[in-house]
């Protein structure tokens, strides 16, 4: 086991003046809560040091929002010129229309942006934008998709009421006939159809769309005259540099995109049709620091460096050297694994294990050796991600999947 | 699962945990009453076989204060039978001493628990359809060191059951308690879900999500069914 006092001291003065000492998605509890460390020190590129010194090989990427690498050093010198000129002022400063335009350039659909800090705050405004637009009350989603935190899509279960949840219809991921007979039997009534590129629910191995699930969905709103919301906040950046929707094929109405955006600076973005440009202006939109300068101008680079380096290319090459090297090495030791969903974005699942065990017992071993897989989510592949890093994550694969085969035994 | 009567849900839950609690005392020490209760069709409880009939608030308050008046008839036609069966309350409660913490009282606690978390489990109405995704699981209490504690298992219908013999089976979704006080707070008082297992205090191995839902109906459960006083 690695060293943990300081993890563990910080984490007990956080549980004094902190419900729950972390909470959310980064939460102990959500992963390995002895094996990953509680507290980071510092990062670099696609590694990162926690506060007990140990030093970790990361395929989590700050759970997505880091793309070209901690602390990329083009990203934080212009950060560093806007900070000198300040960050939130009475007014927006001039690289939020930068930023709009660069958005609308490269995101074929998209007419207008709008900028708000996290993916919640979006997805929640753009469903209000469809009712606007659309008078309907309605929202369709996947079963068990993350659209944020929000008591219409929190996968929590306090403090909500039945109210919460009366206008959100489910269907589960690829069920188009499911889909079909919701929007039939609800037509007229539903606003929006909001869904991630792929399926990428946690604790469960990621679903590819069906080879017609993008055309029938299109097809599907168009008849009924539902919104179609794009949550691009997880994928956006990783799939294609115009939004995920040109991965695979398909336009929608409103995209909502954050995590990557700003390379781990607080920034999220809405974009749309120019057909719900009114009914955007007519749903209030605001936040204390949601003008901040500082993240917009590390969004803009981030997007400089994304066309300048081929960015989403290049992290589904490097997700596929991972994925095929930890495939093969699992095959060797006789382990049914398989990475699920897009390179760039894989879910590790061990066939059988639906309850787990082997996966949890597969990341511990490999966090013994500094490499920070998380059991229960999809990982993130990072523009920092080098051959070397990704060759000495598979060697590190290679001995737990012996390891685990040694332990059985034992 | 449904036409529960919501009202009646706490103290048929705490009924419950009583004949939890009077089973394993039954399994360990031979002689003690095992008090199955009986919901009657009014708002009346019997608890074990006769002579013990409470209203449902008396009951809640039996629990809660250690005293409460039962249904006079019973009583004075089943005497010696009501007598025992208060006789296992009383001894029951002293099981709810943590300075007595010993793993015979845990046992005891957790059943206790497990059997009013079935019943809001069951019959809830908030909590239907929370487990929809689940099938056939086993859901194990350990004590690190000293094995098996108790289990929960849901069927392929959806029926929570409880229990304190060994089970064979790989479970779903293992809890460990990493030592005896740890057990006794975290079974008395709760458990910190976000905090415990991060500092070790516990451990969860498994299918999690399983264990955060059974978490949060257990939390709830917790808050509104008493638990024996001293």
């Amino acid at each position: 086991m690695k060293p943990r006092n300081q993890s563990d001291e910080l984490f007990e003065r956080a549980r004094k003046v902190v419900p729950g000492g972390i909470y959310g998605h980064v939460s102990p509890a959500a992963g390995l809560p002895r094996y990953f460390p509680h507290f980071c020190d510092h990062a670099q590129g696609s590694g990162f040091v926690d506060v007990d010194g140990n030093e970790w090989i990361d395929f989590m990427c700050g759970y997505g929002a880091i793309l070209h690498g901690y602390n990329h050093p083009e990203i934080e010198e212009a950060v560093v010129l806007q900070r000198e000129k300040g960050s939130v002022f009475n007014q927006p400063s001039p690289v939020m229309v930068e930023l709009a335009e660069t958005l609308v350039g490269l995101i074929d659909f998209a007419d207008w942006a709008v900028f708000a800090k996290n993916g919640s705050d979006l997805t929640t405004w753009a469903i209000r934008v469809a009712r606007e637009r659309t008078g309907r009350p309605l929202v369709v989603k996947a079963k068990g998709a993350y659209h944020g935190v929000d008591s219409w899509c929190d996968p929590g279960h306090g403090g909500r009421i039945p109210d919460d949840r009366a206008s959100i219809l489910e269907f589960e991921w690829n069920d188009l006939e499911a889909l079909s007979v919701i929007m039939s039997e609800n037509k007229e009534r539903i606003a929006a159809l909001i869904l991630t590129p792929y399926h990428h629910a946690a604790f469960a191995p990621s679903e590819m769309p069906s080879e017609h699930f993008w055309k029938e969905v299109e097809e599907l709103c168009n008849r009924y005259g539902t919104l179609l919301v794009l949550d691009d906040v997880r994928c956006g950046g990783r799939l294609h540099m115009g939004g995920s929707h040109r991965h695979f094929g398909f336009t929608p109405d409103l995209a909502v995109y954050s995590k990557a955006l700003g390379n781990g600076y607080a920034i999220s973005a809405c974009v749309g049709k120019d057909s719900l440009r009114k009914a955007s202006m007519e749903v209030f939109l605001t936040g204390s620091c949601w003008n901040d300068a500082v993240s917009m101008v590390a969004a803009l680079k981030s997007l400089e460096l994304s066309q300048r380096e081929n960015v989403a290319e290049k992290v589904l090459h490097q997700g596929k050297q991972l994925t095929e090297g930890l495939e093969k090495a699992a095959t060797k030791h006789g382990k049914n694994f398989q990475m699920t969903g897009p390179t760039s974005m894989p879910y590790p699942w061990f066939k059988g294990d639906e309850n787990l065990f082997e996966i949890q017992k597969f990341c511990q071993i490999c966090a013994e050796e500094g490499i920070y897989f998380h059991p229960h989510h999809n990982w993130f592949l990072g523009n920092a991600h080098d051959s070397r890093s990704i060759e000495h994550a598979i060697e590190v694969a290679d001995r737990a999947f012996k390891r685990m085969d040694q332990d059985e035994t034992d | 699962m449904t036409g529960f009567p919501s009202e009646r849900i706490i103290p048929w839950a705490a009924a419950r945990s009583i004949f939890g609690a009077s089973s394993v005392m039954k399994e360990r020490d031979g002689k003690s009453q095992i008090l199955e209760p009986k919901l009657l069709s009014t708002d009346r409880i019997a608890i074990g076989s006769k002579g013990l009939i409470f209203k449902d608030n008396s009951l809640l308050q039996a629990i809660e204060r250690g005293f409460s008046m039962p249904e006079l008839f019973p009583l004075l036609t089943n005497p010696s039978s009501a007598v025992k069966a208060i006789t296992t309350l009383k001894r029951m409660s002293r099981f709810y001493d943590p300075r007595k913490g010993a793993s015979e009282s845990l046992s005891v606690i957790l059943r206790a628990g497990l059997e009013t978390l079935v019943v809001y489990l069951n019959h809830h109405p908030t909590f239907h359809g929370l487990f929809s995704d689940f099938s056939d699981e086993l859901i194990t209490f350990n004590l690190s060191g000293s094995g098996p504690l108790g289990w929960l298992s849901r069927s392929s219908e959806g029926v929570f059951k409880a229990g304190t013999e060994r089970l064979n089976g790989t479970p779903s979704v293992a809890l460990t308690f990493m030592n005896q006080g740890i057990a006794f707070e975290g079974l008395l008082r709760g458990i910190d879900q976000l905090g415990s297992t991060a500092s070790g205090e516990v451990m969860i191995q498994g299918r999690l999500p399983l264990m955060d839902k059974i978490g949060y109906v257990s939390r709830i459960a917790q808050r509104e069914v008493p638990v024996p006083t001293l």
